[in-house]
């Protein structure tokens, strides 16, 4: 027996959920991504590199930075341009920006009344409008950041291959607000420590994210607890799943065994690599690894905030524009891999181009569409135990968990062609 | 003033431009918006706000509600107004381009139009305050190189000889672009009656040829606005 359980509200994209019975228990949760796919990868193809920021960037209004940044990975280790450190710097702070503006909109504005017992921020806020004033000074801030760098917080637009199109005089505006974001952090982490999270853990789980020196953001190399892989054979690690129900292709690793991206990955795998305020509160509030809850994800983010708020200030304060904002880009035939940690995880590209530097394959994985099968596994854990409750009330017990993971439907649901419009 | 928000095939990138409007929000009544609230009431609305645009039947078919529904339809963005840039999927064999997605406007009557991709927050600001006192909201019909003479830009196609989509692109973002150094790409799509003999004419000029021109258009996030979409049409 079949039962659809819809819709799911605050997800990001459209979605229902398929709850299967057998002899009257039930046996298994289908995520039913009813989202259109809107074939970015085939539209790319025979188009210049140069187009790869603005296009990818459409795959996702609240993290178009990761897709730029990824694809200017690629694209620059394709052509072998090396970007100078300073240019480095400013898109690391780009990212961080992205990062803060896209945990603020799911911790303060989809995830956090869950824990408060209310429909939506509206209410939540109206009863907290002390709280709403914090994150929208946090949101200010980044926005001005972006502004800053990008021209315009969403889908920015001064990201080029070879560097930027133009870079500031001087980022001194963005000091004060930020040292005052820092504190704010502080104290909305307090707020949150303070809530109660329901106990749950994963039965089973890999955690993969990048591995460096800093705590995961730019990289190439990607480690899952056990071993370390290069950008370029992690296209080996996974497996592509089709699945009837969705317009999303889930994955597996290639032992065929979900696992999980995304910010408690990178928090298990890379704690001690954390900004120092953002560690020491964590260990002050008795928040370190292993921490499987996926219910406490919400700290998690607001750590990955404070820490990307420290991390912007330090490049902020020694900012000195640099000579020249870009370098030239000679194109030839050739193939380039990118992977960045997007707010919600490991986002990879793979292009290749001809001798005109025309795009000829495009392949791109998400962060969601790869945490996919680990939220039905978890969900089916978590229904499975929930015998006495009636249809309806399964959405509300299904809907929070599905939150904890932050899911974004049309990054997941960015390629795959499903039944279109005739007329 | 009943407010709905809802999306169809889109980045979101329009809708979340609502959170930026900060403290202002709260003074709105929003009865439905799936993608922030549980608690969604599909009453009569004064305002529909939609973002995307339509690719299956089921979309089509509940835009048809939502306008039986709403006293004013507001389409946001790129997306709904033109189709979006999934609207362009080009058939390599036949140089055709295939409508994969369409816009609002192609199945209902829509009052206004946001445009740009994403939409200015200024413009929508404009709309939901002009309405809730109930005045008609003024937004821009001029050309994009209105705001850069505003702002002071040295001309980019005059200065550096690059292609600037400005001199067709409604105004309006404040010349983001040209701001950032670099020719705008024509995300707020084409001004109204717009000239596409002396676009091409000065993309002759710059030694681009007819055909690099066009796909300068299809890539402009609006390939598929009406006042684009002959010129594949035409093409074979
Ligand atoms: S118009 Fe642009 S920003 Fe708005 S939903 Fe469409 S792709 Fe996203
Ligand atoms: S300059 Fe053109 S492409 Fe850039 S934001 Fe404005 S309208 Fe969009």
């Amino acid at each position: 027996m079949k039962i659809s359980l819809e819709p799911l509200t605050r997800v990001g994209g459209s979605a229902l959920l398929e709850i299967i019975k057998e002899e009257g228990s039930l046996k298994e949760v289908r995520f039913a991504i009813r989202e259109t796919p809107r074939l970015m990868e085939s539209l790319l193809i025979g188009k210049s590199y140069k187009v790869l920021p603005e296009i990818t960037a459409r795959i996702c209004g609240i993290c178009p930075i990761a897709y730029q940044i990824t694809a200017l990975q690629a694209v620059e280790e394709a052509f072998e341009v090396k970007i100078p450190q300073e240019i480095l710097s400013l898109r690391k702070l780009l990212y961080f920006a992205e990062w803060i503006h896209s945990h603020t909109l799911h911790l303060f504005f989809v995830h956090l009344p869950d824990y408060f017992k209310l429909p939506s921020f509206l209410e939540l806020y109206h009863k907290e409008p002390f709280m709403l004033e914090k994150v929208l000074y946090l949101r200010d801030t980044v926005s001005l950041l972006i502004e800053t760098l990008g021209g315009r917080t969403i889908h920015p637009v001064a990201l080029i291959a070879g560097g930027f199109s133009s870079v500031p005089e001087s980022l001194s505006n963005l000091q004060k607000p930020l040292e005052e974001s820092i504190n704010i952090a502080v104290e909305l982490f307090a707020k949150l420590s303070s809530l109660k999270y329901p106990e749950f853990s994963f039965k089973e789980v890999i955690y993969v994210s990048l591995i460096g020196d800093d705590y995961p953001l730019l990289g190439d190399l990607i480690f899952d607890g056990r071993e370390k892989i290069s950008k370029r054979d992690f296209r080996h690690y996974f497996k592509e799943i089709k699945v009837p129900y969705a317009t999303a292709n889930f994955y597996l690793s290639s032992e065929g065994k979900a696992y999980l991206v995304g910010p408690l990955a990178r928090f298990n795998n890379a704690f001690e690599k954390l900004s120092p305020i953002a560690q020491s509160l964590a260990l002050k509030y008795g928040v370190f690894p292993p921490l499987n809850n996926p219910y406490r994800s919400a700290l998690i983010r607001m750590l990955e905030i404070l820490h990307s708020l420290e991390k912007s200030l330090e490049i902020v304060k020694t900012y000195r524009k640099p000579p020249s904002p870009s370098l030239e880009v000679m194109v030839k035939e050739s193939e380039g891999f990118g992977v960045t940690e997007a707010p919600r995880g490991i986002l990879w590209h793979h292009y290749k181009f001809d001798s005109q530097g025309t795009i000829t394959y495009a392949r791109l994985i998400t962060p969601t569409a790869q945490n996919l099968k680990l939220i039905e596994l978890t969900l089916t854990e978590l229904l499975a135990k929930e015998k006495e409750l009636k249809e309806e009330e399964l959405l509300s017990k299904a809907e929070p968990m599905i939150r904890n993971f932050d899911p974004c439907l049309p990054c997941a649901t960015h390629f795959l062609e499903v039944k279109i419009k005739e007329n | 003033m009943n407010i709905g928000v809802f999306k169809f095939t889109s980045c979101g990138g329009c809708q979340y431009s609502l959170l930026d409007l900060g403290e202002s929000l709260l003074k709105f009544k929003i009865s439905y918006f799936t993608e922030l609230s549980s608690k969604n009431i599909f009453s009569p609305l004064d305002l529909a706000l939609i973002e995307g645009s339509v690719t299956t039947n089921e979309e089509e078919n509940f835009l048809k509600k939502i306008r039986k529904n709403a006293r004013y339809l507001v389409a946001l963005g790129a997306c709904a107004v033109s189709g979006g840039i999934q609207a362009i999927q080009e058939d390599k064999s036949s140089n055709r381009i295939r409508p994969y997605s369409k816009p609002l406007a192609d199945f209902v009557p829509v009052e206004f139009e946001l445009r740009g991709c994403p939409i200015s927050k200024h413009h929508l600001l404009e709309v939901l305050f002009s309405l809730s006192v109930g005045s008609m909201p003024l937004l821009p019909d001029y050309p994009l190189c209105l705001d850069c003479k505003r702002k002071g830009n040295p001309c980019l196609i005059v200065t550096k000889g690059v292609l600037c989509l400005g001199v067709i692109t409604q105004g309006g973002c404040g010349a983001i672009c040209p701001s950032k150094g670099r020719g705008c790409y024509g995300c707020f799509g084409p001004v109204k009656k717009v000239n596409l003999k002396a676009f091409f004419k000065c993309c002759l000029r710059l030694g681009l040829s007819e055909e690099e021109a066009i796909q300068a258009l299809k890539n402009s996030f609006n390939g598929y606005h009406p006042d684009l979409r002959e010129l594949y049409e035409n093409i074979s």
